[in-house]
């Protein structure tokens, strides 16, 4: 399974910077090319393609979606234990690690940054206690 | 069933081509640390020296990494042990482990050695040598830096391109410390590995995976070591009870108590010292240490980094400790070998029987001596030869804190018999964790089987070691099996009678845990207090239950020792002559490793002969089909 360029690409390489999974590549101006092993169908790169060829694992187009639109993580602080498999797997710094509250405090979570996120919902993919939410926030 | 996907890379020819593993081998050797044993076994042959081209490094994970299972960011990596000629195998946390198994690759076997500095990048299941003469000098934490930030790496640093005997091999600030693996990359011209892949680890279950993950987590952060002594005082919070107990290594190993012992403790390091707690990714415990220096906040020490170059150097200060430490790793070198390698030379200056720049009264010097052993300047090329060969060329064999080769952690088995037996067969030399961590039963954890007494220690230690090399194999950290003892018996007072009653049965339970280590078959049963077999069953398919998970840690156990066999390490399950006949204590005369009353028991408890070999009946019965002396054996 994996999402496809269409011939209508422009080789802007949005979709390329916006992939959390680094698996777009191609030239400027030229067809982009998606890695079937690498794509993890999460539809960011037709979220942000500007001519709509982006097209899912069944063949559907994916729609352009404004960042503002696109769902962002709500982190559960009493659930996540700071094992950090969500920070590592976003590599738009999209959460952090929040810090001590005073000395000798061991309690931590993750904390997000909206701005940084792309909506991929790896983040929540990869929490094994299920502390990650999605929702667009307003 | 979903097979392991692994990688052959010969570096000599610059070639990639994938290294099946067949189900039957999945299934008899499921990964990790045994996998690797096995493969080192068919791709090796006899003789192969640790830095010869035909030498292989088999860096790979287990089917629990990256799958969510708690502290389950492991991967292991394993070649010959340049310290002791036998299996090198060394575990670490980071990221690397899981981005390789997200990358779609769940093991990598490096053969050859480049002509120019190299590095290897794996992604979507394939993987590409680049260049890294530009990579090549820089530090370990320089060289991360420098390569893309995405992706999880494994890295050597100055000492392992120099190939110090002890060099070791970071991800993150996590340390892959012992063996010399480093060293072994280093002698491939291969600076780093480094992996990117975003896509979840299939499980053959996945919604049971999930809610068993959950439960397993919430019991380690239930559990009074797991969920608060260790992320609150780290390892160094195993300090206090050393103390009391008497097994922190003091001056090199040579006094039973450390004189500014109530000013370095994991207490006072959490209160003075520490900035925040931390861990590898994935886990839930967090046992990891942050502090200052200067302006820059960095890693803190482990326990046995503070042991070997604390109290053992008779140095009791934590800014000392991690400002080595700090060096140690962004120089590369394990800091248990340093720190033995250092308290040995220090005595060999007090004895007058060599200067090699150290001693216990100067400790300024160390930081450049660390320096000099990573770049094998002056007495730091010898240095950088470890304390055994120290040992051979100026005397001392007999004080040389060392099995096989390799240096003891920091625990003096004198104060904890079970893990003098434990280091004395642990395949890779003397470490705590193949040696199967017996001092936790006996000294520091929640129960204390009594520490000078070989009774019920061989059945004990061997189910330990085979314990404990099953959770490596299946991608987990070790420190959650602190959590399979319950919180009544953490909180229990030491001198309680209920705890004294623990104890004392345990000590005469030989028998039983004999009949399980003989019979592992017999514990068909699956318990909430050790999941990891179930864990493995949810996460790959097998068929697997406690009984069947001891056995797969014994046959890795017996195949790391056909392994070492093979390569002439025959008879060689000796302690240095100082732990078996000088007592630590010299009030207590008990406060020696009885050695001999214990090594042939445990030999027969492992159905070996008196020689430490597995025997052919027991190689059967594990259903291992190689005797290990076959240039090769064909995995598939």
């Amino acid at each position: 399974m994996a999402h496809e360029t269409l011939a209508s690409c422009i080789g802007c390489g949005a979709c390329a910077r916006s992939c959390p999974a680094l698996a777009i590549s191609g030239k400027e101006k030229e067809l982009r090319v998606i890695d079937r092993e690498k794509c993890v169908d999460c539809s960011v790169c037709g979220y942000s393609c500007p001519t709509g060829s982006v097209i899912d694992a069944q063949g559907r187009p994916v729609e352009r979606l404004a960042p503002s639109r696109r769902v962002k993580p709500l982190v559960n602080k009493d659930l996540c234990t700071a094992c950090s498999l969500c920070i590592d797997i976003c590599r738009f710094g999209a959460l952090r690690l929040s810090q001590p509250r005073h000395p000798g405090d061991t309690r931590a979570w993750a904390e997000p940054v909206w701005e940084h996120c792309v909506g991929c919902r790896l983040c929540q993919q990869s929490c094994p206690v299920g502390a990650i939410e999605m929702e667009v926030q307003s | 069933m979903r097979l392991p996907r692994y990688l052959d890379i010969d570096l000599s020819a610059g070639t990639v081509k994938p290294y099946p593993i067949s189900e039957a081998i999945f299934r008899k050797y499921v990964g990790g640390k045994i996998l690797a044993a096995r493969i080192m076994l068919a791709e090796t042959r006899p003789g192969t020296e640790a830095f010869a081209p035909e030498n292989i490094i088999v860096v790979n994970t287990g089917p629990l990494t990256a799958t969510g299972v708690p502290s389950s960011g492991r991967f292991n990596i394993t070649t010959k042990n340049v310290l002791t000629g036998g299996i090198g195998t060394s575990n670490c946390g980071g990221n690397f482990g899981i981005k390789l198994r997200r990358a779609g690759i769940d093991g990598l076997i490096i053969r050859g050695r480049a002509r120019q500095p190299v590095y290897i990048e794996v992604t979507g299941g394939k993987a590409h040598i680049h260049q890294a003469g530009h990579l090549w000098g820089l530090d370990t934490e320089a060289v991360q830096t420098k390569l893309p930030g995405e992706y999880g790496k494994i890295v050597i640093g100055p000492a392992g391109e120099n190939l110090v005997r002890y060099a070791c091999v970071l991800s993150q600030e996590r340390v892959a410390g012992r063996c010399g693996a480093g060293a072994v990359m280093g002698s491939k011209n291969l600076k780093a590995i480094i992996a990117f892949g975003a896509a979840q680890v299939a499980a053959a279950n996945p919604p049971a995976l999930a809610k068993l993950t959950k439960r397993w987590t919430a019991a380690l952060r239930a559990n009074a070591m797991t969920g608060k002594a260790l992320p609150k005082y780290g390892t160094v919070g195993f300090l206090a009870k050393g103390y009391k107990a008497g097994f922190v290594p003091v001056k090199n190993f040579s006094q039973p108590q450390f004189d500014q012992a109530h000013e370095f403790t994991g207490e006072g390091y959490a209160r003075d010292i520490l900035t925040r707690n931390t861990g590898c990714v994935g886990c839930p415990i967090r046992c990891g240490r942050k502090q200052m220096e200067g302006e820059k906040e960095i890693k803190g020490p482990e326990y046995e980094t503070a042991g070997l170059l604390g109290p053992n150097l008779l140095n009791a200060s934590f800014k000392r400790v991690g400002h080595w430490n700090y060096l140690a790793d962004r120089l590369g070198l394990d800091t248990i070998s340093l720190g033995g390698t250092l308290g040995f030379a220090m005595e060999l200056k007090e004895r007058g029987l060599a200067d090699l720049g150290v001693d216990f009264v100067d400790l300024d010097s160390i930081p450049q001596i660390i320096e000099d052993i990573a770049l094998r300047r002056g007495h730091g090329d010898e240095l950088a030869n470890g304390s055994a060969w120290l040992a051979k060329k100026y005397g001392g064999l007999d004080f040389a804190p060392q099995v096989k080769g390799m240096e003891m952690a920091a625990y003096d088995p004198r104060r904890s018999v079970g893990l003098g037996l434990g280091y004395a067969t642990s395949n890779r030399g003397a470490c705590h964790l193949n040696g199967g961590y017996m001092i936790f039963l006996e000294a520091m954890g929640p129960m204390s089987i009594n520490p000078q007494s070989p009774r019920s220690k061989p059945a004990l230690t061997m189910m330990m070691q085979n314990l404990m090399e099953a959770i490596s194999a299946s991608g987990v950290c070790l420190f959650t099996s602190m959590a399979v003892f319950p919180n009544a018996l953490y909180n229990m007072a030491p001198g309680s009678r209920m705890r004294r009653l623990i104890s004392r049965i345990m000590s005469r339970s030989g028998r039983v845990v004999q009949l399980l280590n003989s019979r592992p078959r017999l514990a068909a049963i699956n318990l909430s207090l050790i999941p990891y077999p179930q864990a493995l069953a949810l996460a790959t398919g097998m068929n697997m239950n406690l009984g069947r998970f001891l056995e797969l840690g014994e046959r890795g156990y017996n195949l790391e020792r056909l392994y070492n066999l093979r390569e002439g390490l025959r008879g060689k399950d000796e302690l240095p002559k100082r732990m078996v006949s000088e007592p630590q204590d010299p009030q207590r005369p008990e406060t020696i490793v009885p050695l001999a009353a214990m090594l042939g028991g445990y030999y027969r408890c492992r159905g070996w002969n008196e020689e430490g070999a597995p025997t052919a009946k027991k190689l059967k019965q594990l259903g291992i089909e190689t005797l290990g002396t076959e240039p090769t054996v064909p995995l598939v």
